[in-house]
């Protein structure tokens, strides 16, 4: 490429390439990787920047990410879809698209979920933590909402619930979700779980309320319908699950299975009072849990 | 069309040549073909003419060719070939954030022919698009070269641009490792 090439136009150029091509293009020279490392419209495109939430924006999922982990990038239908028993009701169903990102749930699909950890683990380059895609955000604009919920049951659906909730900073790009942080929780979740005698779950999910083809007044309706319950902001949410053998009426106790390896300072999050929540409707995710 | 849209522009190119229609000597280089005129029109595709002869009216133009500093003859002469082509395509929406959507990688028939030009002019015709200001030309041009990087290696890129490898071998490892996982189609 001509030195003379104005930046402007180069980036121009660059903008036509689909991520792939982009990442790659960043080893040709020093000029190409400046460019591409500067320019915001390029970092956005790579999903390694996040893009504004405006009023009218809709969420676009990671596109690359979904090709290179087929096992784990996912999308679930049905009652497969939260992972747990079949009669749980759980009002994800505001959310016009769920993607799963990891899915370490289902102890029922564990030939599937050994087969998914042993395609990650012949694949070197994805695994090293300088790749490039543990910088990325599964999806844009980023969901501002992340949810961390260690959940206890026992066969009769007695709940405990222990929740870390909080609204990232809008400021700081840094302070959103990448899917490194991410990937780390649901990994160390899953070694720390692997052969062990409780049977527990882990949910990864992105949900993205504000998805294309959302029809307003049908969201208006069902937000109607379901009075108070409006409908939750797009949200990374992170679940376990974790069952008790059967131990009477009693609601379970703590099980010491946590996703207990995050640290919350890498996230820089903002915790909220409990006013501040009425943004984030958990109901939504509760609809089971007894008093 | 009114009358004054059928005035005739003269241009002149930073090697001196004043491009005048009816002078122009015909098919002198690659498929260029005479346009039968040229006119506001067709002048009028680059925002920068435009806005220039508005600026200066009928009047203040008269007879004058208008200087275009940084195109030479041979480009320009291909710049108004595409402009005469695509004279009365509909202007193009001024929001360019909903337009940077739509964006995909096609080439219409006759601009990919069009393009099938040797390196260099390819990159003097985007840099004399920018200067104009012809987005749509611009466009073609931009996704031209885009479509020659895709799907290649650094390697086979640095060689189809001839551009010289300036990472220490460190830090292009250091760059390769990060993107390795991406490398795999």
């Amino acid at each position: 490429m001509k030195h003379s090439m104005p930046t402007e136009v180069f980036e121009a150029i660059l903008a036509n390439l689909d991520m792939r091509d982009l990442l790659l293009a960043q080893r040709v020279s020093r000029r190409w990787r400046d460019v591409i490392t500067a320019s915001p419209t390029l970092q956005q495109k790579l999903f390694m920047q996040p893009i504004p939430r405006r009023n009218d924006s809709t969420t676009e999922p990671n596109p690359l990410l979904e090709s290179i982990f087929p096992a784990l990038f996912r999308q679930l239908e049905g009652p497969e879809r939260f992972g747990h028993k079949s009669g749980e009701k759980v009002a994800f169903d505001d959310h016009q698209l769920n993607r799963l990102f990891a899915n370490t749930n289902n102890y029922s699909h564990e030939e599937e979920r050994q087969e998914a950890f042993k395609w990650l683990r012949d694949r070197p380059a994805l695994l090293r933590g300088e790749a490039s895609w543990r910088r990325m955000f599964a999806a844009k604009p980023p969901p501002r909402t992340f949810v961390i919920s260690d959940e206890v049951c026992n066969c009769l659906c007695h709940y405990s619930i222990n929740r870390d909730r909080g609204v990232l900073g809008d400021e700081e790009p840094g302070q959103r979700v990448r899917l490194g942080v991410l990937y780390d929780m649901v990994i160390s979740f899953y070694e720390e779980t692997l052969g062990g005698k409780t049977p527990c779950s882990l949910d990864w999910f992105l949900a993205l309320s504000d998805s294309v083809g959302d029809d307003d007044d049908e969201a208006e309706a069902r937000g109607a319908s379901i009075g108070k319950h409006a409908r939750p902001p797009p949200a990374v949410i992170v679940r376990n699950m974790t069952w008790m053998h059967c131990s009477g009426d009693s609601t379970p106790g703590e099980t010491g299975v946590k996703i207990a390896d995050f640290d919350m300072k890498l996230i820089d999050w903002i915790e909220l009072e409990t006013d501040d929540l009425q943004e984030f409707n958990f109901d939504a995710f509760d609809s089971d849990v007894e008093d | 069309m009114s009358d004054a849209k059928l005035q005739k522009i003269l241009l002149q190119s930073n090697d001196g040549v004043t491009i005048d229609v009816g002078k122009s000597p015909p098919l002198d280089i690659g498929f260029w073909r005479t346009p039968p005129s040229l006119y506001r029109a067709v002048a009028e595709r680059s925002v920068l003419i435009r806005n220039m002869l508005e600026d200066l009216g009928d009047e203040g133009i008269g007879n004058q060719a208008i200087p275009i500093p940084n195109v030479n003859e041979a480009v320009l002469k291909k710049v108004i070939e595409w402009c005469d082509h695509h004279r009365n395509d509909p202007v193009q929406p001024a929001d360019e954030e909903a337009d940077t959507r739509k964006k995909t990688t096609d080439i219409e028939e006759w601009d990919q022919k069009f393009m099938q030009v040797d390196q260099e002019m390819l990159f003097e015709v985007i840099l004399a698009a920018n200067y104009l200001d012809i987005k749509p030309l611009l466009d073609v041009g931009c996704k031209t070269v885009a479509n020659m990087i895709k799907g290649k290696s650094p390697e086979e890129i640095r060689k189809t641009f001839n551009i010289t490898n300036d990472f220490t071998p460190e830090e292009e490892e250091h760059i390769r490792r990060e993107n390795e996982w991406a490398e795999d189609r």
